[in-house]
Formats: structure tokens, sequence, C-alpha cells
């Protein structure tokens, strides 16, 4: 971050904003100019006491970033016209032990979606990437990440493993994308994929619906794995599987077999649990991400090379990408996995 | 159930446009559904006025006053029980003739059989002065409360007996205070003076070709006026800043230009009326120039609602969205492109028949010429055919045509008046 001829205003807890021109603070969203701090992520009212808080990278409202009139809610401003995108151009999520952060890259608007959350001692994050043919899909994306991990939240409040915990939150996730659709889609209503995980004392649990993968990254060189397969033809074929009756022929396809929005019914995510014994982290993210660093070594070695803690490394990967080429939105969480304390290894 | 209305309302358009693109185009179609309109005992109060021709010309021949008596009989007929109404005799003035005294009385059995009586002792004899009448059922109509305010008009002559201006005069101070359907019958109304009428008073304007047709057409205009059920739509249009509307046209089931009767409500939103709705579908083209955005920008370039009364109906939406993609940006919207062609059609014909009433040979032969083009691709038969008893047509895919040496004068008012009619595309033609 350059201070040289930087007149604009900076956020009194993170400093100078990446771009002079951002009105907002990419890190806890308060308005520079105002100085008005980002309005708390109120969860939907649900019929348990206290659910969980959580935070999403949802934009805050405010004024439209194109005519930078104070044009209140809906999908377009109120004044330009100008369609509002549903999350903010960059946001870095920090609740300490984990972390997340997202970046729009070079595209106009940011389509992929993330949220946070603690139950007890039980961290979990979300990230949707709006799918880029259908219309509006950050509407999707982000409905869907702040459904998913209040669902999330709710069901390992309750108490449920995280397999169960990961199926409710999908399956809210899924109706909060199919609710995004309006008139006016037609037939490209707003679609996304899904990725959620859940880090506990001594598991970690992926489930997933579409191409949004999760890897687990130990402290260990060579300790590397992608846990998730691919709901693409691509993806199917690589791990043996059999593809679906009606998917594309070419068995190179990356296109979607399952997704989440109007157009689709898929709510049963694939799911994975591990149990490291070592140290490490869950790293979930789109393809905004993975697509520079697809293989799990080539992710492993980008993060060895990064110093600091979780939401300083999430910054950093988005920034790797954009760097790379930023051909598409990133969405990426890191949930580190401590030294289990029965663990022997030190 | 206290639901009003069931409005339902689609937005056919294509929203790309190629960089630097500055024109938004769309067809809204709103549908008003059938029984849930209203529930029972919901209906909206209504008023009506009947206006009949009583000029000199009406007694020639004699089957057309007997006709207009039986016609205005039918339409009395007509009105539900409680709706107010009153009969008008329009000749160089004006005549009240029923009720006895000024105002309106509620239908019933009674005020039916006195109404049909003081028709059946009409007379034909004087002029015509169609402002005169209409000034007459606007003072009927501001001592009444009713939700629907409708009158129905019937003439066989041009308003010969007040000038242009005063008719002008009269309609601009009507606008608004009720609805107005009109009929010609015979051969000398003037189809122009009708579709004023209409476009004023947001009803419809036609030619009866046989004055045994009159009764019919009268119990359908107040059948019509019976079904409306919700009263004073407006259809609001919010624009966003730097954007302007080049025009608003309802344009099935017959083109009307309402670029020109916005009322501002504030600096981006606009009504325009829309006059009662019935159990019945419309469509509006709806065309606005916006300031362009770069590639990959998504603008909402008109928000398009039905309101009555303080209250939303529907809601849609209109989109630019700025593409480098030409296969997305140069897709012609079939309804767009259907209902310009309907539009120009309406304006080829009105601007021909007035060539060729001022003389104007070699124009209006281009102009029917077109018409007849236009009418035969979009499948427009029954305007085909009327222009058929205008021009002789040569070679319809191509629009060469001759005038007709003898036409009858009601067959150039028959086209004039139903040019503005359309049709909607073929589902197939999607």
């Amino acid at each position: 971050m350059s201070t040289g001829t930087n007149t604009a205003p900076a956020c009194p807890e993170h400093g100078p904003p990446s771009d002079p021109g951002h009105r907002f603070c990419e890190v806890c969203g308060r308005d520079l100019v105002t100085g008005a701090a980002r309005p708390a992520a109120v969860p939907p009212p649900d019929g348990r006491p206290a659910p969980p808080p959580w935070v999403s990278s949802r934009a805050p409202d405010g004024p439209c970033a194109g005519c930078g009139e104070d044009a209140n809610g809906g999908s377009y401003c109120d004044h330009c016209g100008r369609r509002r995108s549903a999350g903010q151009d960059h946001a870095v999520l920090d609740l300490g032990a984990f972390a997340g952060a997202t970046d729009r890259g070079r595209r106009r608007y940011n389509e992929d979606a993330l949220a946070l959350g603690r139950a007890g001692a039980a961290h979990a994050a979300v990230v949707c990437d709006g799918v880029s043919t259908s219309t509006r899909a950050d509407a999707a994306s982000h409905a869907a990440v702040e459904a998913g991990i209040a669902a999330l939240l709710a069901a390992l409040t309750a108490g449920d493993p995280p397999e169960t915990a990961l199926a409710d939150s999908a399956r809210a996730a899924a109706e909060a994308a199919r609710k995004a659709a309006v008139p006016e889609d037609r037939e490209t209503p707003p679609s996304c994929t899904y990725v959620a995980g859940v880090v506990t004392a001594d598991s970690v649990t992926v489930g997933w619906i579409g191409d949004s993968r999760g890897y687990w990254v130990g402290a260990e060189p060579g300790d590397a794995a992608c846990l998730t397969v691919d709901d693409s033809v691509a993806g199917q074929v690589a791990a043996g599987r059999p593809v679906p009756v009606g998917a594309p022929a070419d068995p190179t396809s990356r296109a979607l077999i399952r997704w989440l929005g109007a157009d689709s019914s898929d709510a049963e995510p694939q799911v994975v649990m591990v149990r490291p014994v070592r140290p490490g982290r869950l790293i979930l993210c789109s393809d905004g991400l993975f697509h520079y660093f697809a293989a799990p070594e080539a992710l492993a070695a980008a993060v060895a090379g990064l110093d600091g803690g979780p939401a300083s490394m999430a910054r950093e990967l988005t920034r790797l990408a954009v760097e790379a080429g930023g051909h598409d939105n990133i969405a990426v969480a890191i949930l580190p996995v401590p030294e289990r304390s029965s663990g022997g290894v030190t | 159930m206290t639901q009003r209305a069931e409005f339902t309302a689609e937005v056919d358009q294509n929203e790309f446009l190629p960089e630097g693109g500055r024109l938004v185009d769309a067809i809204v179609t709103v549908t008003a559904r059938g029984t849930e309109l209203r529930d029972a005992g919901g209906t909206p109060t209504a008023a009506q006025v009947i206006i009949v021709d009583t000029s000199g010309s009406m007694a020639a021949p004699a089957s057309k006053i007997a006709e207009a008596k039986k016609a205005t009989a039918v339409a009395i007929d007509t009105l539900r029980d409680g709706v107010a109404f009153a009969v008008v005799a329009g000749d160089t003035t004006a005549t009240l003739i029923y009720p006895a005294r000024p105002g309106m009385v509620p239908a019933s059995d009674r005020t039916r059989a006195e109404a049909k009586r003081e028709v059946a002792r009409l007379r034909a004899s004087g002029g015509t002065a169609i402002g005169r009448w209409l000034w007459m059922a606007h003072h009927l109509f501001l001592r009444q409360q009713a939700e629907v305010k409708h009158a129905i008009l019937l003439t066989d002559g041009r308003n010969e007996h007040e000038s242009p201006e005063d008719f002008a005069r009269v309609l601009a101070a009507c606008e608004g205070s009720f609805v107005c359907d009109s009929r010609g019958v015979g051969e000398n109304w003037s189809a122009t003076e009708l579709r004023q009428v209409a476009s004023t008073l947001l009803g419809t304007a036609d030619g009866l070709d046989r004055p045994e047709d009159l009764p019919a057409a009268f119990r359908a205009m107040t059948e019509g006026a019976m079904g409306k059920a919700v009263a004073d739509v407006f259809l609001r249009v919010w624009t966003p800043a730097g954007a302007t509307i080049r025009f608003l046209k309802q344009v099935y089931p017959h083109v009307e230009d309402l670029t020109g009767r916005r009322v501002e409500v504030s600096a981006r939103i606009g009504d325009y009326p829309t006059g009662a709705w019935g159990a019945e579908q419309r469509d509006y083209h709806i065309s606005v120039e916006v300031e362009p955005d770069p590639v990959g920008e998504e603008v909402l370039a008109a928000r398009v609602s039905l309101v009555s009364g303080g209250n939303l109906l529907i809601e849609r939406l209109v989109l630019a969205r700025w593409t480098d993609d030409t296969a997305l940006s140069t897709r012609i919207n079939k309804q767009v492109a259907h209902y310009t062609g309907q539009a120009e059609l309406a304006a080829v014909i009105q601007e021909g028949l007035a060539a060729r009433d001022a003389g104007d040979v070699e124009t209006a032969t281009a102009k029917l010429g077109r018409a007849v083009k236009l009418a035969t691709e979009s499948g427009h038969t029954d305007t085909a055919k009327l222009l058929g008893k205008v021009v002789d047509v040569v070679d319809a895919p191509s629009g060469t045509v001759r005038l007709k040496k003898q036409v009858a004068g009601v067959d150039a008012e028959l086209a004039n008046v139903r040019s503005v009619k359309t049709i909607r595309v073929k589902k197939q033609q999607e």
C-alpha cells in the first residue's frame, strides 16, 4: 500500500484503503467519508435463542458506487439506475483464529461471497461462487452464504454433528439462492456454487455443491490434498465416477452439473470428513483462486511463502490470484487446525 | 378476500446494448384477469351518459334515427341496477332528455322504462356540435362520485357547427373527467374527430358499416364499461437520472401515443393515464434513451408500474446491459419489431389518407403503398382489406399500389379510424 500522494481518507483502525478511490474500508466496512461504522450483520430471526453471530462479505448500505448518491436499498440505484453490487469489491473478514477474503479480480462485479461464524469451539465458513452466465449471480451467492452460515451455526449450536449441520446448511443455501430469482431473470436466474467447512477440535468436515473447492494444507511439506470432487464432467471423470445422464459428452467439460438457483433442484451436498493428526489448515475457495493453484502442492507452496495470521494470509492469496491474471472473482476462507494437545508431534 | 385486482405483467426486450449504445426498447404486456378482479359486492360504482346524435341528417335514411333509438334503449337495458345514468340528445346544442331534472339517476326498472319512453320521442333536426354534447356530459359527471365514469357517443356527421378551436378546448377540459367511446354511422362522420375524442378521453373510436349494427355496438360499449373493475389506472414510469423517455405508447389493442400525457410525480417519475381496466390485456411500447455505460455494466433503464388510487398493482423492470458480444447486442426483439411496424402502419395510413384528401397523389400513393406492404407482412388482414377499398393493389409484397378513382367516403374514414387497431405477434413467430 503506497501512501505517497494518497490524500484519500483512512480508516482509524485499518489505515488507508488499497485504492484511494474506495469509499469504504475493505477490512471493517467503515464509511471513510462520513466515518460511520458498518452496521453489524443481523442474522435472520430464528426460533432458537440468541443464534451465534456471523459475518459476510455483503456490501453495507450506502451511497451508490456508480454516482455517489445516497440511494437506498434495492438491486438498482434509485438515482442513476446502476445495478448495486450485493457484495463488496474487496473484503477481508477477520475473526482472529480464522478468516476469509474476497476480491472482484478483473471483473466488473464481485459475484463471489463468503461468510464466517463460530458455534462454541467450532469454526465454520461458507463460500459461494456466482455463476457468471446467470443473471445477477451476486444475489444468489450472497443470499446463499448468509442462509448457509446461519443454518450451519444453528445446527452446530443445537449439537448436530458437522455432516448433518452441513446438509442443513446446503439446503438453506439452496432455498435462499432459489428465492433470489425475479421474473426479469427469465431463463437465466441467479445461481451459484456452494462449499462450506467446519473445523472442530478433532475433525475437518467439508460439504459442497458445484466446483468450489476445499483443500487441506498441512504445516508439514508434502501434506496437502484437495478434499472435494468438482461437480463437473471433468471433475467426475478425474475422480473415476460415473457422469450423470444429460451432462455434456466432452470428458474435459468444466460445465457445472450441480449448482444452486431457481433453475436447479440440487440441495444435498457431498460431504467429506477427515481427522487430521498434524496441524494445518482447511482452505475453502472459488475457482478464481484455484485456477492459478489447482494442484494441492501448488497451493501449499503459495501458502508456505506467506507470513502472518489467517486474515493476512487470505488477503495475500487473493492478491496472488489478481497478480496471476485475476480472470475471475476470488473468495477464500482459511480455517487453521492447531496442533492437537493429545498429539505427539512438536 | 380484500384483493382488488389480479394484474400480471411481462417485459419483452433485448436488454443487451453494444458499446456506446443508448436506446432501450421494451414491450410491457399487462393482463388483468377475470373473475378474481373484485370480491363480491366490491364492484366499482359507475355512471354512464349516453349521447345520441339527433341532427337532421340522422333522418336520411330514416333507419339511422330508428336504429339509434333502438341502440340507446339497448344500452339503457344493459346498465346494472344502481348505475347512475343520463341520456343526452345532440344537435347544434345538447339537450338532456332524461332525467327530467338536471343530474343523473340510478338505473332501476322504473327509471329505465321512463328513459326509454323519452328516447322513443326523439326526432331528428338541426346540426352537429360534438363539443357541446361532451360539455354537457362533463357537467353531469362533475357531480357524480362514481369510480367509473363512461360516456358513449354516436354521430353521423362532421363537427360542422362549432369551430375546431372550441372543440379542442372542450376536449382538453373534459380530459380525465370521464372515458368516452364513440361510434360513427352513415357516410359523413370524420375519423379524425372520433380518434381525437378517443385519444383524449381514453376510449375507443370506430365506424359502423350499417345502422342495424348500432344496438349491438351500444350493448358492447355499455357492457365494457360495466365490466371495468379498476378505475383511474396510471402507468407509472421511473427512469434514471440523465435518461429521456423517447416515447411511451399503448400498442395493443390499438396505438395510442401517451408520451405527451405525462404527469410529473417527481424528477424521475411520471404518470401516464390508462383509464379503467376490466378483464383485458394491453401492450405498451416504451423507448428510453440512456447514458451509455462501460461494457459489463448493468443499468435499470425504467421501472414500469401500474398504480390506482395510491395502490401499486404490479411492477416490472426494463434493463440495459452493455456487452461486447455482438451476437447478443444485435439480437432483434420480435415484439419490439412487430409493434414498431404496427405503429408505422397506423402513421402511414393516416398520412396517406391526409395526402389523398389534399390532392397529393404522389405522397398518398407512396404512403398507402407502404401501408399495404406493412399490413401484408404483419398478417394484418383486416387492415389490408380496408386499404383495398381505397387503393388498387398491384403487388402487395413490394407495396405497389394505385389510388382508386372512386372511393366511398365511408371507406376512407373506416380505414382511417381503424388504422390504430393492432394485432399481436403470432406465437409461432416468437
